[in-house]
């Protein structure tokens, strides 16, 4: 019973990173709450893409880039692997990039000094720690981020101003093409594929098995829409602050403005730490996402069940990757800037990792009697077109719309 | 030869037409001993239609259902696709294999219909891709490509090796990137050009992995992972 309620919080406190931090507070900041809507669209997209995903994995003990391998080929798995691992190389930089701005927050010092500093401590965690500890550890730390929910209470009791500009359109000042780019960058931020990547291995390197399902539905079907519930309070708290006087944010200081305003230095000490802990067991999850990746489509072993040297290809993909990030995050390039980036594309690749998944949750070779129930399968689809129609529109619209500037 | 060579390759009729590409490749275990293997795969028929994702979604079988509209829309491109018995085919040409039927004399058969003697594998949907496991549970490589023997006389060909490792996925990845993936596959593997095989003879199982009787350790693919074991991780202190 612990263990389930542990592992719900667990999912709450893991579903916020850099990605959701950036996209909920700048769509919150220029669209009120007219574009809440997409989270809720998106928190229901990544519960129905990791429960597949869980259960995939634990009932043919095949992880998420397996199955695209197999059921892609050689050809269109190369290709995904080219584009994932890419998005998640991005990720990886925004997500210590991210880190940096937090401690630049706190100690006032430039954050290109903290990069490579936070960068090897995100890599000694891996190399040191298991799996489940740390994403326990950072997980629950990463709940002290309801401090937010309760800003968003202080500064709009009743939550009229924020329930005011719920909507399906963009506000005057804006246009529908913007609108569309954001709502895709909302999408991305919410079904980012690390992920799914991520906790499809876990539940292999954890040993699932059916029994554990029904325990996979509650973390997935609770945790993440309550992780989903947060998402929405950052944007609320960003468009009552924000949104009424014009303001576009740029910098993470502004993320925490509202919060401030609400409850001065404690609010902002306790958000400080729940967004560092977030944002440091999601570059965890993309760091290890990246040797998931590679390693499942080459075959190769891998996992932080086994001794580093056991998996050692794995290791130095893991390793690698975060020597890559830090230095993408070196080169001055905004990380809130990395981060749209990464979001955004990272929604444009997901039907070439979700479709494989789609159809293996149903193959009974792989799944036994578990397979997707009808409903479960309308719904799936109804998002399988939603992911296409959204990968073919990220680009011209990034172009189009200058990536929302 | 190799799996990918005949997949992919053309056929041509008794009235010498082109009826399309080699899609799929049914194989059948009732070759001669190999190893704990036991009776080796041979080569059965030969599936026409295109390699692509609409076979290897694998909805011409019984009970893949859903989603629905997905299911229709690539069972409608895989079921009742014209099969070759391998007793039809006359020669095998470089990327061409002649028959002795005319099209309309070739049947669509389902792999069910044929599945009564021997077990049967649908080498591009059961066999290719599939992750290869040591006994101990360690991961050990993919089958990338499967070694083919052709016998003379007419006899059905014989699976013999599982080809492992980006030399043998390079050729099936084609293009810039295969090419790519090969010369560092060469160039890691101390110039040699030809694919890591495996014996099929040290094949326990095929379910929805491959598991081999031997050690990963003591198969042609272990080579990079043990050189990324000495020369980088072992040098890094808690590996």
């Amino acid at each position: 019973m612990f263990e389930i309620f542990l592992g719900i919080l667990t999912a709450f406190g893991g579903f916020v990173d850099i990605g959701d931090l950036v996209a909920n507070s700048e769509t919150g900041a220029r669209f009120g709450m007219r574009l809440a809507w997409v989270v809720v669209v998106g928190v229901i997209g990544i519960v129905i893409f990791a429960e597949m995903a869980g259960r995939v994995a634990t009932m043919s003990k095949r992880p998420v880039f397996d199955i695209v391998r197999e059921r892609l080929g050689a050809r269109w798995a190369f290709v995904n692997l080219g584009a994932s691992f890419f998005i998640n190389l991005l990720t990886v930089a925004a997500e210590i990039g991210g880190l940096a701005l937090v401690i630049e927050l706190v100690t006032g010092l430039n954050y290109l000094l903290w990069v490579p500093l936070l960068g090897i401590a995100v890599w000694i965690v891996l190399w040191k720690l298991r799996f489940s500890l740390m994403e326990k550890v950072f997980g629950l730390s990463g709940l002290t981020l309801i401090v937010t929910l309760f800003a968003l209470w202080r500064l709009d009791p009743g939550l009229h101003r924020t329930v005011q500009t719920v909507g399906f359109a963009p506000p005057a000042s804006e246009g529908w093409a913007v609108y569309a780019f954001f709502a895709i960058a909302l999408l991305g931020a919410a079904m980012t594929p690390y992920e799914v990547f991520f906790f499809s291995s876990g539940a292999v390197e954890d040993h699932w098995t059916p029994k554990d399902l029904m325990v996979n539905r509650l973390n997935v079907y609770l945790g993440f829409p309550l992780g989903g519930i947060l998402s929405l309070a950052i944007m609320g708290a960003a468009a009552v602050v924000f949104e009424p006087h014009g303001v576009s944010l740029s910098h993470l200081s502004q993320v925490t403005l509202p919060v401030s305003l609400a409850f001065g230095k404690i609010g902002l000490v306790l958000l400080l730490y729940g967004m560092f802990a977030a944002i440091f067991s999601a570059a965890l999850e993309t760091a290890l996402s990246a040797g998931y990746t590679m390693s499942q489509f080459f075959g190769w072993q891998w996992g932080t069940f086994v001794k580093p040297r056991e998996a050692a290809r794995f290791h130095l993909v893991v390793l690698a990757s975060v020597v890559v990030g830090i230095l993408i995050a070196l080169t001055t390039i905004d990380p809130i800037l990395i981060t749209e980036y990464s979001i955004v594309l990272a929604a444009a690749a997901l039907p070439l990792t979700y479709l494989p998944i789609l159809i293996v949750a149903n193959d009974p070779m792989y799944m036994k009697d578990k397979v997707n129930s009808r409903p479960l399968n309308a719904i799936a689809f109804v998002f399988f077109v939603l992911l296409v129609i959204v990968s073919v529109a990220t680009i011209p619209l990034m172009i189009i719309t200058k990536a929302g500037a | 030869m190799r799996l990918a060579d005949l997949i992919d390759s053309r056929i041509v009729d008794a009235d010498g037409r082109d009826i399309g590409r080699v899609g799929d490749v049914w194989l059948i275990q009732n070759g001669p001993p190999i190893g704990v293997f036991g009776a080796a795969l041979t080569v059965d028929a030969l599936v026409i239609g295109r390699f692509g994702l609409a076979s290897r979604a694998g909805y011409e079988r019984e009970g893949v259902r859903g989603p629905a509209p997905i299911a229709w829309y690539l069972r409608r491109r895989t079921a009742h696709r014209q099969v070759v018995r391998w007793s039809d085919v006359l020669a095998i040409e470089e990327g061409r294999i002649r028959l002795r039927l005319r099209e309309g004399d070739l049947g669509r058969p389902s792999i069910e219909d044929v599945r009564t003697t021997g077990r049967r594998v649908s080498a591009g949907l059961e066999l290719l891709d599939r992750q290869l496991v040591d006994p101990d549970g360690m991961m050990a490589g993919k089958v990338d490509d499967l070694a083919i023997e052709l016998k003379d006389g007419g006899a059905p060909p014989v699976v013999t090796e599982i080809l492992a490792g980006p030399g043998a996925l390079a050729r099936r990845i084609g293009g810039t990137p295969g090419a790519w993936l090969a010369s560092v596959d060469a160039r890691l593997r101390g110039g040699s050009r030809d694919p890591a095989a495996i014996s099929f003879g040290v094949v326990a199982r095929i379910d929805d992995h491959v598991t081999l009787t031997v050690s990963r350790e003591e198969v042609a693919t272990f080579g990079f992972e043990e050189w990324v074991r000495d020369h980088v991780i072992e040098k890094i202190p808690g590996s």
